[in-house]
């Protein structure tokens, strides 16, 4: 028979059995063996796998002293070298979750499987969502065996390589990746029978997991427009007529930076706009200025209601843009901006 | 509404010196169609093919996509309000319908208006006909349509035609040979005929509507526009429209907005929601939201409107699609809203968009209320298209086209499937 797999379990004071909230300054440190819920996921884990120690931290101590923790954490999987960590399950508790996603990561940057268990909406999650396989669990405590299987299962799953279904089929966390799947209904069929299920209130799956929105807090307004540089932004296409950059009309994935130190106004024998998204025939026929109006900043710059446009416009196309590639700009163009005292951004949405 | 579709399965395509359908064949006399197609001066040039499931054959410049149907009895005919065509009420009566085959016409779009307005794509870097195509053979033969027998109808406009005239001719076009070759039916007992009694409701079950959001292209050729979905050949921005299945059935939503065709809500969701009612639901409407408005209040209200019209209806369900992303996908999301906040359950069925390797989410936007939705895949299909021995579409296929084409990773803009109604059993899920 094949050596058993090696398995580290990670815990924290509490279910380590060291203590409550007192405890929670409790450093990293290793037990021989399975520990409190330990023995249940030995027992779930059977013969193929040997708990061979396990990991105790209190909550607070993970989360306020992490650079302490995660070396110990380090130090102690190169001593132990399991073939998976297995990290709660956490349910509901936030610091406790997070302590787990960070024992998961440290695993996964060995190449070492790991799994934890926890609340979809657990800060473990909404933190680290990318890269943790949690099993997803309620707030009840109750359910810890059932909850240690399911973690078992997928561990063994993982270290002997075996391709995992999709999150609802495994009962894991979305993990924000998204893959095809043949279904073995069209989909209209599978639309009619969700809505029959849901109308009767009877247990459904939906599709889609909507998650991995960027929540944008808007910056606070200007106090004074009269002090501030004001930079321009434009996702219209717009380019020195001739497009030398070759600016796409869709799916950028770089911005151009034009001069208008001397430009008062865009006219259509300087400027064009390239988008492939929206009919340019006023902007390149009659006036450029409605896909960024330059000619009215210029009159509130002469006029002291502003102080000063900045020197250079930023210009891409938003038609069709990866949300990686629309990130990694917008990224790039704020920093430009913020290095060169740029108070406020005119951008204008085309 | 009570509509009979009686169907007349057409199990092979032949050319010969009459038209007319007999045991399942379908003959064509194409003098004759082609003679019909040539009646209009637009069209400098017409050819017909015939293509069937396992061809090594590659159909290109699609423009539109029918099955032949006519109105044998009850009002109207069939895809009314299209160039002309009459505009009276459908969905009543008897409808005959030429089964496993499709009309396909096929051109080159002129590629401006005589405003200037460029037809799409025309300045895109990336143009969408490349990959709109379908292959009757091979591992990319995924489409619908590579599993039905296909009459090509391909065409050239004269050099000066506009791109809106000519998609009047080309539909004008296809509708002609639409009613001859459907009207070889009349007079004969159908093979097969679906009754959709929707007048019948089961007060025991619950109601549900479905609430396709159609792109309208007013916002780029202005209000009179032929291009884009029309309804009974209107196709401007209008607040939501109320329908019938059977009307849909009929025909009464046809025109592609860019290369998304009408032809999966006729053919495929609403015969399925139809064949499902008074069985486990009262299908009690078709609510069609115009998308494309250009202020935030104006989608608003369109959803809204939507969500009054389901109310009123008495709606349990509703189930949401859209034919197009991008900014037409802000009325589609904000109609689920409208929809659920007046206690309607509702479905979203989508394309949805690339998931970046985990690092976009799968909509464009999204809203709490969105908790039911069906993912229909990305729009992309991921193996290699074979080289082809035949091209259908053009009168000299650039050498391109018989070519391998690579994968196609679907991502907005970049659909081969054009599954928004759910033709396919593909989809993504989260993992």
């Amino acid at each position: 028979m094949a050596e058993a797999i090696r398995v580290v379990h990670y815990l924290n004071q509490f279910f380590g059995g060291m203590g409550g909230e007192a405890q929670a300054y409790e450093p990293v440190q290793v037990k021989p063996g399975p520990v409190g819920p330990g023995r249940a996921l030995q027992g779930a884990l059977g013969d193929q796998a040997t708990i061979v120690g396990t990991l105790i931290a209190g909550d607070n101590y993970f989360t306020e002293e992490l650079d302490a923790a995660k070396p110990a954490v380090e130090a102690y999987l190169d001593e132990l070298r399991p073939d998976a960590v297995i990290a709660g399950p956490a349910f509901d508790a936030g610091r406790y979750g997070l302590a787990c996603a960070e024992v998961c990561r440290i695993a996964s940057a060995r190449n070492i499987p790991a799994v934890t268990g926890m609340h979809p909406d657990n800060a473990g999650i909404l933190t680290y969502r990318n890269d943790v396989l949690a099993v997803s669990t309620g707030t009840d405590s109750t359910e810890m065996v059932a909850i240690l299987r399911q973690m078992a299962t997928l561990a063994l799953k993982r270290v002997r390589g075996t391709e995992l279904g999709p999150a609802v089929a495994e009962g894991y966390v979305p993990t924000g990746r998204r893959q095809e799947v043949m279904h073995d209904k069209y989909g209209y069929e599978r639309a009619a029978d969700m809505l029959l299920a849901r109308m009767a209130a009877k247990p459904y799956h939906s599709e889609m997991c909507l998650t991995g929105y960027d929540d944008v807090t808007p910056a606070p307004p200007l106090r004074d427009l009269k002090d501030a540089v004001i930079g321009l932004v434009s996702s219209g296409g717009l380019v020195p007529r001739g497009n030398r950059d070759r600016l796409v009309g869709s799916k950028a994935e770089q911005f151009f930076k034009y001069d208008i130190e001397q430009v008062g106004s865009l006219t259509v024998e300087e400027w064009e706009s390239v988008h492939g998204g929206f009919g340019t025939l006023i902007l390149n026929t009659k006036d450029p200025n409605y896909a960024m109006p330059l000619s009215t900043v210029r009159y509130l710059e002469d006029a002291g209601h502003i102080k000063q446009v900045y020197p250079q416009f930023f210009s891409t196309t938003g038609n069709a843009t990866a949300v990686s590639a629309a990130r990694r700009m917008g990224g790039e163009i704020a920093s430009e901006l913020t290095a060169n005292r740029v108070d406020g951004v005119l951008l204008v949405a085309t | 509404m009570k509509l009979e579709v009686g169907t007349f399965p057409v199990h092979d395509i032949v050319f010969g010196t009459q038209t007319r359908w007999q045991d399942g064949v379908l003959s064509v006399d194409k003098d004759e169609l082609l003679a019909l197609v040539m009646e209009d001066p637009y069209i400098a040039w017409a050819d017909i093919d015939v293509t069937r499931p396992g061809d090594s054959v590659r159909i290109v410049q699609i423009r539109d996509i029918v099955e032949p149907k006519v109105k044998v009895s009850g009002p109207g005919v069939t895809y009314p309000g299209i160039s002309g065509r009459d505009v009276t009420t459908v969905g009543q009566g008897r409808t005959h319908r030429l089964g496993g085959m499709t009309l396909i016409a096929c051109s080159e779009m002129p590629g401006f208006n005589p405003d200037g307005a460029h037809w799409w794509g025309t300045t895109s870097v990336e143009g969408r006909s490349d990959i709109t195509f379908i292959d009757m053979s091979g591992p990319g033969a995924v489409t619908p349509f590579a599993h039905t027998i296909n009459l090509c109808l391909q065409m050239e406009p004269h050099q000066e035609s506009y791109a809106d005239d000519w998609n009047r001719a080309s539909n004008a076009a296809v509708l002609k040979l639409n009613d001859r070759l459907a009207e070889t039916t009349r007079g004969f007992e159908p093979h097969e005929i679906t009754t959709y009694d929707l007048d019948y409701r089961d007060n025991a079950l619950p109601n549900i509507v479905f609430v396709p959001a159609l792109a309208s292209a007013e916002y780029r050729f202005g209000p009179r526009t032929s291009l884009g979905t029309n309804v009974y050949g209107i196709g401007r921005l209008t607040e939501p429209w109320l329908l019938q299945p059977t009307e849909m059935i009929d025909g009464a939503v046809f025109g592609t907005y860019m290369e998304h065709f009408t032809w999966p809500i006729m053919e495929t969701i609403v015969p399925h929601l139809c064949s499902r009612h008074g069985q486990e639901f009262n299908f009690v409407g078709c609510i069609v939201v115009r998308s494309n408005w250009e202020a935030q209040a104006e989608k608003q209200l369109m959803a809204n409107r939507a969500a009054q019209m389901a109310s009123a209806l008495g709606a349990n369900g509703a189930i949401v699609t859209t034919n197009q992303r991008g900014q037409r996908f802000v009325e589609t999301v904000l109609t689920v809203q409208a929809l659920e906040r007046v206690g309607v359950d509702t479905v979203l069925m989508t394309e949805e968009e690339d998931n970046e390797n985990g690092n976009a989410p799968p909509l464009l936007m999204s809203v709490p209320e969105i908790v039911s939705a069906v993912s229909t895949g990305t729009g992309g299909v991921e193996v290699t298209f074979p080289r082809v021995d035949r091209v259908l579409g053009l009168r000299q296929p650039d050498p391109i086209w018989y070519e391998e084409k690579p994968p196609i990773h679907g991502r907005y803009g970049v659909t081969h499937l054009h599954d928004f109604y759910g033709f396919g059993k593909q989809g993504c899920m989260d993992f």
